[in-house]
């Protein structure tokens, strides 16, 4: 059976809901030294276009859902 | 034993590849775009414009999915050398999803092409076989009538075996 590479291309990607949800912005304070909410070390983000690409994806999907208000 | 494949024409001819002199073609050159973002920047004013818009719009209220539009779209670039496939590969999920928010965006209701389609009047191997198994345990004595009605006795045929022929130098001409 033919599969067409860009459903292969697209559903592979593997992008949840979880990734379109809106992160709450952490707040400026408590990012001191001494802080709970310091991050030791700022995490590398991979730079493959992959990821790239999934990043992209994740953003045009975050603006449609919001065009059909989550529907 | 295995039945052989039927031939297929719709394969290039052997050597067909080699009529040509290496370079001619435009994907034997080196691409134009020769990364995702370069793609994409190619693309994205494309799907945009006013002339393609309209012709997307149409397609998508004919029902022609997402990835099949965006499958044809990246194979027509590659094939004027504009990018190589992989680049294409990658930049397909881009378009898919740039193609429907420009749905969206039009309130068309179109077809992602990723769906799985269901054939609902294809009853599978396995329930046919519980659905008999089921049937054998209420009613066994119906399944052996069943079974005795569609296999009648055949009469056995007599087979003539053609005996062989000599045919030698020496064997005697009939």
């Amino acid at each position: 059976m033919n599969i067409n590479p860009a459903v292969t291309a697209y559903t592979n990607l593997n992008i949840t809901d979880v990734d379109l949800e809106e992160k709450p912005k952490k707040s400026s304070m408590g990012t001191g030294l001494l802080s709970r909410n310091r991050e030791t070390e700022p995490k590398e983000k991979s730079n493959e276009p992959i990821d790239r690409v999934r990043d992209y994806v994740t953003s045009i999907r975050k603006k449609r859902k919001q065009l059909t208000n989550g529907r | 034993m295995v039945d052989k494949p039927s031939p297929s024409f719709n394969y290039p001819i052997p050597g067909q590849g080699m009529t040509a002199e290496v370079g001619s073609r435009p994907w034997q050159n080196p691409p134009k775009y020769t990364t995702v973002e370069e793609a994409l920047e190619f693309y994205i004013p494309r799907l945009t414009s006013e002339d393609v818009y309209d012709a997307l719009l149409d397609s998508m209220e004919l029902g022609i999915p997402l990835t099949t539009m965006a499958d044809s779209m990246q194979s027509t670039a590659v094939m004027q050398g504009l990018h190589t496939i992989d680049v294409g590969i990658l930049a397909m999920p881009v378009i898919i999803e740039m193609l429907a928010f420009i749905g969206d965006e039009a309130g068309i209701e179109y077809t992602l092409g990723t769906e799985k389609v269901i054939d609902e009047d294809k009853i599978s191997e396995s329930k046919i076989a519980l659905a008999m198994k089921k049937m054998r345990e209420k009613l066994p004595e119906a399944i052996d009538n069943i079974k005795a009605d569609e296999e009648p006795d055949m009469p056995m045929e007599d087979m003539i075996e053609d005996e062989p022929q000599p045919s030698g130098l020496m064997a005697r001409r009939v």
